[in-house]
């Protein structure tokens, strides 16, 4: 009986460690290849690319509703999968807008991509004393 | 010579080593599938700084219009290119232009100009590269008429922008706005008026408060695709409207377009310029469980 106990015991600490290991390979070492994420889930450079695509297609067709709803998919806040430790979490989209655009003028930017997100930054009355120098063309 | 006949487990000490190892070895294996069976499928990692080719379809399609909506304002096939190309590595970019182009429209995802406009901006990026292979039918994009409402000249009479509740007494005809109409090269004959030849309605708990349009030619009762039909409401911020085109919804017919109705709502429509409005279309209740009533409206050319 003893004996069986100890098999018992043997193979449960092993079992275990095999759970571990399989853990470590499937999460760490071997991750399952990922194809099914979100845009929130972009990385930062990309998301701030895509605001630009989407500013420029606001100074194209200037429907502000479009652009909103085109930009709603960056949310992050509230979304699962998107609880991401990032310096900014896009939740307000106008709010983001005017941030991204900010951040632009301070790195110095292309001062067209500047202009392009300056304009949507202005529909979502998020003009900035900052950005009013971009709002017209040189 | 007896001794001999009488078994004696000389190694039972390594024979029991031996079970325990295979028992260790048995589990550790079963744990290290379990385990990783549990984190690639069950649980896998969520990534949190993704590429575009990582994102899924839907939002692929979201990330490839945007790319579009660059390509029509900076027009550089260079950066289109690239940005194309960080989709998907390893297809020509042009064909995934092409394939997205298909599969928006096939998914029936054109619901407003602006989106029709997107789509036109996608299909400029690869309509006059070699080898693409579109799967679809995009001939009702390739239409020189913009998106946007048809405005007439200055010089044709109209009534002021229509009063947000129209009369039930139809709007005359305006025969002289059909020559202002931007030309439209498409194979199907556009030259007549059209009438609402029927409007009807049913009540549908799997199809709720939608508006139902098909346009067609009267002689041969084909259906025609690409016509500009408008939808407009009151709201308490004014008068609203939507304007769309036959055919994007190629499974459904291709003089078909369809648009859903909010509840409390009532809506009219029109084919802008070419026909009188339907009467007034109520988005109401039509059973118990508040299924909204919805329509079918049918234009026919003159």
């Amino acid at each position: 009986m003893s004996l069986l106990r100890s098999y018992f015991f043997t193979g449960l600490i092993a079992l275990v460690l095999g759970i571990g290991l399989g853990l470590y390979l499937g999460w760490i070492q071997f991750p399952s290849e990922y194809s099914n994420g979100q845009m929130c889930q972009l990385e930062w450079s990309y998301q701030e690319s895509y605001t630009l695509m989407i500013a420029r297609g606001y100074r194209q067709d200037r429907n502000l509703n479009k652009a909103l709803e085109r930009l709603r998919p960056l949310r992050a806040v509230g979304v699962t999968g998107c609880e991401n430790e990032r310096p900014y979490r896009i939740d307000n989209i106008p709010d983001w807008v005017q941030y991204f655009t900010e951040q632009q003028i301070s790195r110095g930017a292309d001062p067209q991509e500047i202009r392009d997100l300056v304009v949507l930054a202005d529909a979502f009355d998020r003009l900035t004393p900052i950005m009013e120098g971009f709002l017209s063309e040189p | 010579m007896s001794d001999d006949l009488i078994y004696e487990p000389k190694n039972t000490g390594s024979l029991r080593a031996l079970t325990f190892g295979l028992v260790a070895l048995l589990a550790l294996l079963g744990g290290i599938v379990l385990g990783a069976l549990y984190a690639r499928d069950v649980s896998p990692v969520v990534e949190q700084n993704i590429r575009p080719d990582q994102l899924r379809e839907a939002d692929q399609q979201d990330y490839i219009l945007a790319i579009a909506l660059d390509y029509a304002q900076q027009q550089d096939l260079d950066r289109t290119y690239d940005l194309l190309a960080e989709v998907d590595p390893r297809r020509d970019p042009f064909q995934i232009a092409a394939d997205t182009a298909c599969s928006i429209v096939r998914a029936g995802r054109i619901q407003t100009s602006a989106d029709i406009d997107a789509v036109r901006h996608l299909i400029s990026i690869f309509e006059f590269q070699p080898d693409v292979e579109v799967s679809c039918d995009l001939n009702v994009f390739a239409t020189s008429i913009p998106p946007t409402i048809i405005t007439p000249t200055p010089s044709v009479t109209v009534p002021p922008s229509p009063t947000p509740v129209a009369t039930k007494t139809p709007t005359p005809q305006p025969i002289d706005l059909t020559p202002q109409v931007p030309t439209v090269e498409r194979p199907t004959p556009q030259t007549g008026e059209f009438e609402v030849l029927q409007t009807s309605q049913f009540c549908n708990p799997n199809n709720s408060g939608v508006i139902e349009i098909r346009v067609r030619e009267a002689n041969t009762g084909n259906e025609i695709s690409g016509v500009q039909v408008m939808v407009f409401w009151n709201t308490s911020r004014g008068r609203e409207e939507q304007v769309f085109y036959t055919g994007l919804k190629p499974n459904r017919g291709e003089g078909y377009a369809d648009f859903t109705m909010s509840a409390g709502l009532i809506y009219q429509v029109t084919i802008p310029g070419r026909s009188d409005t339907t009467d007034r279309l109520e988005a109401v209740p039509c059973d118990a469980d508040g299924t909204l009533r919805s329509y079918q409206v049918l234009f026919q050319s003159q």
